[in-house]
C-alpha cells in the first residue's frame, strides 16, 4: 500500500498545484484588462478560490471520497449533470495542460534564443516525453513535485519581494491608461485558471494521512498563501517590469521582469523555475486526468474503451488521447483563448461545488454562498469578455457545451444499445 | 529569501526617466499639437505636420493627461502611465470628422476597452485615436528588429517584402491600426517592397538599412491627398533620437 500524505507534502502539492505554470502565463492577461487593479483580480477570485477549497475539503470528509466534483454530483444522485460536468472538467484540464505546455516552449525557448519553431518543438516535445513518462509507470513522483513546488515558491516569493521593493506605483499602468476598479472582475474571470490546481488533491483523498483533521487547516492554508502570493508577484514583477511590457511579453512576464530586475542571471533562474514547474504541472494534471477519464469511463460516463490500462496499470489510452489533444492546442491555440477556456470551464466546476456544499452542510453556509455569488459573476463578465473579443471561440464554447449535454446521453445510449446487444448474444 | 540581497547585486542599472515620441498620422490634417499635461501643469508640447514622427523626448515618470489638437481643434484626452526606463511611441491616427466631439469612440471599440483594456484596439469606425506602442525590446547581436504598423484606415492587410542579394523576407501586417509582432532580421540593407494581400503589385518602395541590435518600426500610412491607392513608409529607428 502507498505511503499516507504527510500534511506538509499535501500543503505542498495544493500550492505547487496552482502556482506550477499559472502565474507564469496569467499575469500579462490580466494586467491588459485591469491594470493597476490586476491585485484586485487576484483577490477576489482568490475569494472564491478559497469558498471552493471549503467546499471541495467538506465535501471530500462527507462523502469520504477521492473523486472530485464527478465523485460529489453522483453521490447526491445526480448523474447527468456528474457526467456533463466530468466530460467539460476533462476538456478544462486538457486546455490547462496545453496552457502549460505553451509556458514551457515559451520560456526555456526565450532563454536559448529560439526561433517560434522551437518554441513549438518545446511545447509538443515536453508533452510527449510526459507522455511517455506516464506511460512507463513514473508519472506520480510526489517527492521530485515536492521539491520542485518549494524550489519554485522560493523564486516567485523573492522576485515578488524584490518587486515590492521597488515601490512605484506609476510603473502598475506604464504604457497604458489606468483603468476602473471594476475592470478587476472582469480581468480575475479570464485568468481563473491560475487557482484551479489545488483540487487536484481531491483525487488523492484516500492517499491523505487523518484527512478528517489535516485536509481542510492545510488546503485553507496552502489556498490562501497562493492568494497571497499572487498579489505579491502581481505588485512586484510589474513594479519591475512594468505594465505594457508584461501584456507585450505576456507569454514570458515573468522572465522579462526577472531580466530587467537581475539581467541574465534572472533569466536563467526563472527559466530553470518556470521549466520544472510547468512540466511537474503538466505531469501531475496529465496522471491525474487520465486516472479521473478512467474512473468516469469505469461509471459508463465515457466509452469503455478509455477505461484500459497497460501492464503497469495506467490508463495508457487516456493519457495518450488527452496528452496529444493538448500539444494540438498548444501549437495551435492562442494563449489568452486557452486560458480563457480553462478559466471558463474551472469558473463553473468550482462555482457548482461551492453550491453542492451550500446544500449539502448546515452551518457556515455562508462561505459556500459567497463562492456561488462570485463565480456567477464571474462567468458571466468572463462570458461577455468571450463573445465580445472572440466571437469565433464562443460559438466554438457554445458549441462544446451543446455537444456536451446533448450528444454524451446519445453517446452512452448507443454504448448501452451495444452492451445490451453483446448480452443478448 | 536569501536570494532577494543576493540577486540585488545583479541589477543592471539605474532607473532612467521615461521617453516618448510622437507620429502624426490622422489623415487630412496638416498639424497636430500633442500636449502632456502632470495635473493642470503643462509639461511639454509637441507641434507635428502629418506623416511625421518625432524626436525621442525625455520626461519624468509619471502619469500624465495628454490632449491632442488637429489643425487647432481638440480631438483626444487620454491618460497614460510613462514608466521608469520606459519607452514609447504615441501613435496618432484616424480620419477626423467635421465637428467631432473629444474622444467620439465607436460602440465596438467601448464594448473591447471594456473587455480588453489596454489590448482592446480596434479601427474604431477610422475615428482618430491615440494608441500607445511599448518600444522595449530584446536586443540580439548581428541582428535588427522590425516591427509594422498598419495604419492605413480602409486598407486591407498588407506584406512586406525585404529584399536584398541575400534573399528576400516577407513581413505581414495585421489589421488597421494593429501591428505585427517584432521579428528578427539580418543587418544591411534592404530594398522594401510593399504590396497588398491577394497582390502583387508594389505599392510604395523604400530601402531601409537594418541595424544591428536596433528596434526598426515601420508605419504605412496613406500618402496625403491619394487615400488608399498610395501608401508611403515612415521608419522610425530605436538607436537615434530623430526619425529617419
Amino acid at each position: 500500500m502507498a505511503k499516507k500524505l504527510h500534511p506538509i507534502s499535501v500543503w505542498a502539492l495544493a500550492a505547487g498545484g496552482m502556482v506550477g505554470g499559472g502565474i507564469y502565463t496569467v499575469l500579462g492577461v490580466v494586467i491588459a484588462v485591469s491594470a493597476q487593479w490586476a491585485w484586485l483580480a487576484f483577490l477576489i477570485i482568490g475569494i472564491l478560490a478559497v469558498t471552493a477549497a471549503y467546499s471541495y475539503v467538506f465535501l471530500s470528509n462527507k462523502f469520504d471520497d477521492s473523486g472530485g466534483v464527478f465523485a460529489f454530483l453522483k453521490e447526491v444522485n445526480d448523474k447527468a449533470m456528474a457526467g456533463n460536468l466530468a466530460w467539460l472538467l476533462i476538456l478544462g484540464y486538457v486546455f490547462t495542460i496545453s496552457v502549460y505546455a505553451y509556458a514551457f516552449g515559451h520560456y526555456v525557448s526565450f532563454a536559448f534564443h529560439g526561433s517560434a519553431f522551437v518554441i513549438r518543438i518545446l511545447a509538443v516535445g515536453i508533452i510527449a516525453a510526459l507522455i511517455l513518462l506516464n506511460l512507463a509507470g513514473v508519472g506520480k513522483m510526489t517527492k521530485v513535485e515536492i521539491g520542485i513546488v518549494c524550489a519554485n515558491l522560493a523564486v516567485l516569493l523573492a522576485l515578488g519581494i524584490y518587486g515590492l521593493t521597488k515601490w512605484d506605483a506609476v510603473q502598475l499602468v506604464a504604457g497604458i491608461e489606468p483603468r476602473p476598479v471594476w475592470s478587476a472582475l472582469v480581468g480575475g474571470g479570464a485568468i481563473f485558471m491560475g487557482y484551479e490546481g489545488f483540487q487536484l488533491l481531491s483525487y488523492e483523498y484516500d492517499r491523505i494521512k487523518n484527512p478528517a483533521k489535516n485536509f481542510m487547516p492545510v488546503m485553507i492554508s496552502a489556498v490562501v498563501f497562493v492568494v497571497v502570493l499572487y498579489i505579491i508577484v502581481a505588485l512586484g514583477a510589474t513594479f519591475i517590469g512594468g505594465a505594457v511590457s508584461l501584456v507585450d511579453f505576456k507569454a514570458i512576464a515573468l522572465s522579462i521582469t526577472a531580466q530587467k530586475a537581475f539581467g541574465q542571471t534572472g533569466v536563467i533562474i526563472m527559466t530553470v523555475a518556470a521549466g520544472f514547474a510547468t512540466a511537474a504541472a503538466i505531469n501531475s494534471t496529465l496522471f491525474s486526468t487520465a486516472n479521473l477519464t478512467k474512473n468516469i469511463a469505469k461509471a459508463n460516463e465515457l466509452p469503455k474503451w478509455f477505461k484500459h490500462t497497460n501492464g503497469k496499470d495506467i490508463p495508457d489510452r487516456a493519457i495518450i488521447v488527452l496528452g496529444s489533444l493538448a500539444g494540438i492546442m498548444a501549437i495551435a491555440g492562442s494563449l489568452t483563448a486557452l486560458v480563457e477556456a480553462a478559466s471558463l470551464i474551472f469558473v463553473i466546476t468550482f462555482g457548482t461545488v461551492n453550491w453542492l456544499c451550500f446544500r449539502e452542510s448546515e452551518k457556515l453556509k455562508w462561505i459556500p454562498a459567497i463562492g456561488i455569488v462570485i463565480a456567477v459573476i464571474t462567468a458571466c463578465t468572463l462570458l461577455f469578455r468571450v463573445a465580445i473579443s472572440k466571437p469565433v471561440a464562443f460559438g466554438g464554447l457554445l458549441f462544446i457545451v451543446l455537444l456536451v449535454v446533448l450528444g454524451r446521453p446519445l453517446l452512452l445510449q448507443h454504448n448501452k444499445k451495444m452492451k445490451t446487444g453483446t448480452d443478448d448474444n | 529569501m536569501m536570494m532577494v540581497p543576493l540577486l540585488s547585486g545583479c541589477s543592471p542599472k539605474e532607473a532612467a526617466p521615461a521617453q516618448f515620441r510622437v507620429g502624426q498620422f490622422l489623415f487630412s490634417t496638416q498639424n497636430a499639437t500633442i500636449t502632456l499635461y502632470d495635473g493642470k501643469q503643462e509639461k511639454t508640447s509637441l507641434k507635428l505636420k502629418y506623416g511625421k514622427l518625432s524626436n525621442y523626448t525625455s520626461l519624468e515618470a509619471k502619469i500624465y493627461f495628454i490632449k491632442v489638437w488637429a489643425d487647432g481643434k481638440l480631438l483626444l484626452e487620454k491618460k497614460i502611465g510613462m514608466g521608469r526606463d520606459g519607452r514609447y511611441t504615441l501613435v496618432l491616427t484616424g480620419i477626423p470628422e467635421k465637428n467631432q466631439p473629444v474622444n467620439r469612440k465607436s460602440t465596438m471599440q467601448k464594448l473591447h476597452t471594456i473587455v480588453e483594456g489596454s489590448e482592446g484596439i480596434t479601427a474604431n469606425d477610422y475615428l482618430p485615436q491615440l494608441i500607445v506602442q511599448n518600444d522595449f525590446y530584446i536586443a540580439e547581436k548581428n541582428t535588427g528588429k522590425i516591427r509594422v504598423m498598419h495604419l492605413m484606415p480602409g486598407a486591407v492587410p498588407f506584406s512586406l517584402d525585404f529584399m536584398n542579394n541575400k534573399g528576400k523576407k516577407e513581413v505581414r501586417s495585421t489589421a488597421y491600426p494593429k501591428s505585427s509582432e517584432t521579428i528578427e532580421v539580418d543587418t544591411g540593407t534592404y530594398n522594401v517592397h510593399v504590396h497588398f494581400d491577394a497582390s502583387l503589385q508594389t505599392v510604395a518602395l523604400q530601402k531601409i538599412e537594418i541595424k544591428e541590435s536596433v528596434l526598426h518600426s515601420l508605419y504605412v500610412i496613406p500618402a496625403p491627398e491619394r487615400y488608399l491607392t498610395d501608401p508611403i513608409l515612415v521608419v522610425g529607428s530605436s538607436d537615434k533620437e530623430k526619425s529617419l
